[in-house]
């Protein structure tokens, strides 16, 4: 694929629009400001609620902060609990679990991705069938055996749970295969006619040059795992994270001389994984759009 | 080690010496560390699982002993079919097919159009984008949350109030409603659901050499014929590919059922359902059958989309 030059862009409106597309462009103007606002109106009101007096929202939900109730914030760190995890241990259950499992991931696809884009072995080519097969074709109904197998392991409510990330995931795998498929092995070649080794070109030249999309992909990764609920809940359910301690406290009588600090909460655990993406946003996008699916 | 064996084992390291130089022993040795540790929790972690699971598709516990037995296959069978049964399948079937349908046939066109419209440069798409692309990094958890908030009335959540505003009937908590549930949850899916897309085809869109465009432009094509008929073959490899994905996780998908409903009030799906039987630690014989089934119908269905899309445009070089 070439790389297309963005000094084009202003050419997308070479033509002045009709009027009939005048009309289509308005409406989905319209259509697009009152989805918008869903947004916009749905956080804005969380924010709201999390200003307000603890008891009072529960007598008038509708009504506005009347004094901006900032020590909610702090105080939902210790108000929030779920058995004896406070705000503070889900983060720092957020933090290893989310982080371990996408360095884990990365690093595994990144050096499995190299190896089979690199050396074509009749071992490497059936390995890369072997993920396009799992990946189209899930065994469905297979989470029961599983689950006893993490138990009969003893992976179940253990960090060593990280372990079952050692194989990457098919789509960072996929991802990672057409970033070496594209690099030219005249690198490597060089490398080779000075005596490096198979490890010495893959560690020196080829991995660091993944290095962009590595983060790219690790920060899409970390924030899939920072968000995820239903792995945690069902294989760590003692350590729980932001998603699931919010998800269980929820479901606990307290909540209801809460909501404010729980909104604090809500809004607090999305503002480090907006920071992050806002931080590499045009690093992401660069690197990890999806092409084809071949083979 | 007498000399004797030594001398052998030395001509029979050099004879696999001679076979097999000693470049390509170590680039074999080299491929051996790499794929050792993921190939061993590959075999542990999927295959082992999965034929067990598949196995279980044939066995049943009857008195603490595992026996081989079709006995599952029959009450799937009766699940499905009978009315009363202790699984409603039939229910938990079609809830499964209108949330494919409602992520294929709602949620996928929306994305592509919307995207459309952002790549055009709608005023204020700067906006826009930032707003449809954030749901994707805030957690389901938040978002249905929030959303089961916003239809419970004992909350004064904003859409129970927009529901009296309107009908000045009393709103009913349209998440614990039977007759609402199935309703509310398809909405959240296509209201939250778009995020991904966009993002998807919005990178693909932007790819599109320019030159391309300005030809169309310049052939007075409209909106429609260059979104059609130039836009979408241009970025088919990403269309594709969302499709056979989304198709493949046709049965594996439980979105945000366990946020929203717990599966209930007529909301389940196979996959929560799978889901439900784990937390539950009921034995794996039923589920496994059940996903097994399932197994069994999606494949073909899969390949049958990746070929179907591999007909639609032949793929487009650029």
């Amino acid at each position: 694929m070439e790389k297309i030059s963005l000094k084009g862009k202003k050419g997308l409106n070479l033509r002045r629009r009709s009027n009939n597309e005048k009309v289509i462009f308005a409406i989905v103007f319209v259509v697009f400001f009152l989805y918008a606002g869903t947004y916009v109106f749905t956080f804005g009101w969380a924010f709201l609620v999390s200003m307000r007096e603890k008891l009072e929202f529960i007598h008038d939900p509708f009504a506005l902060p009347v004094v901006w109730h900032f020590e909610n914030y702090v105080e939902a760190f210790k108000a929030l609990k779920v058995g004896d995890a406070n705000l503070f241990v889900m983060f720092f259950n957020t933090i290893w679990y989310a982080g371990g499992a996408t360095v884990i991931g990365v690093i595994a696809s990144n050096v499995l991705a190299y190896a089979v884009a690199k050396y074509k072995t009749v071992f490497t080519k059936f390995y890369y069938a072997l993920t396009i097969f799992i990946m189209l074709i899930p065994i469905i109904g297979a989470l029961p055996q599983q689950y006893v197998l993490y138990d009969n392991l003893g992976l179940i409510d253990s960090p060593l749970f990280l372990i079952t990330y050692v194989g990457g995931t098919a789509y960072q795998f996929i991802l990672f295969h057409g970033f070496y498929a594209g690099v030219s092995d005249s690198y490597a070649e060089a490398a080779k006619v000075d005596g490096a080794g198979h490890y010495t070109i893959m560690f020196k030249i080829m991995i660091p040059m993944s290095v962009p999309m590595s983060i790219a992909l690790g920060i899409i990764t970390f924030i899939g795992y920072w968000n995820d609920y239903m792995t945690v809940l069902l294989f760590l359910p003692n350590f729980p994270t932001l998603a699931t301690g919010l998800y269980l406290f929820q479901t606990q009588p307290e909540i209801r001389s809460h909501y404010p600090l729980y909104y604090a909460a809500i809004i607090m655990s999305t503002i480090p994984i907006i920071v992050l993406y806002a931080s590499f946003q045009n690093m992401i996008m660069k690197n990890t759009v999806a092409g084809g699916l071949k083979g | 080690m007498t000399n004797n064996k030594k001398s052998a084992l030395k001509t029979c390291l050099s004879k696999i010496g001679k076979n097999f130089g000693k470049e390509e022993l170590q680039k074999h040795l080299f491929l051996f560390t790499i794929f050792l540790i993921p190939m061993a929790a590959f075999f542990v972690f999927w295959l082992y699982v999965n034929l067990q699971s598949i196995l279980n598709a044939f066995r049943v516990e009857s008195n603490g002993e595992v026996i081989w037995s079709f006995i599952n296959w029959k009450y799937f069978w009766e699940d499905l079919t009978r009315s009363g049964s202790m699984v409603d399948m039939a229910l938990i079937l079609r809830n499964t097919l209108i949330f494919f349908f409602t992520n294929v046939g709602v949620i996928l066109p929306i994305s592509f159009i919307f995207s459309y419209f952002l790549y055009k440069k709608i005023a204020g798409y700067k906006f826009y984008r930032v707003v449809f692309f954030a749901p994707n990094l805030i957690s389901a958890a938040v978002l249905a949350l929030l959303y089961k908030f916003m239809l419970n009335p004992s909350l004064g959540g904003t859409i129970t109030k927009l529901y009296t505003l309107f009908t000045g009937q009393v709103s009913p908590n349209f998440l614990m409603d039977e007759r609402y549930a199935m309703t509310a949850v398809v909405a959240y899916c296509i209201w939250t659901g778009l995020s991904v897309n966009l993002v998807l085809f919005n990178g693909a869109m932007e790819r599109v050499p320019i030159e391309i465009i300005e030809a169309v432009q310049l052939d007075g094509a409209g909106v429609w014929r260059e979104l059609f008929n130039i836009i979408l073959p241009m970025i088919w490899p990403t269309v594709s590919t969302l499709l056979v994905t989304t198709t493949s996780g046709l049965f594996m998908a439980s979105g945000p059922l366990l946020l929203l409903t717990g599966g209930a009030y007529g909301t389940n799906t196979i996959s929560f359902w799978i889901y439900q039987q784990v937390q539950a630690q009921v034995a794996p014989y039923y589920p496994a059958t059940v996903g097994f089934i399932f197994t069994l119908v999606g494949v073909p269905i899969v390949l049958g989309v990746k070929k179907l899309t591999e007909k639609v445009f032949t793929e487009v070089q650029y």
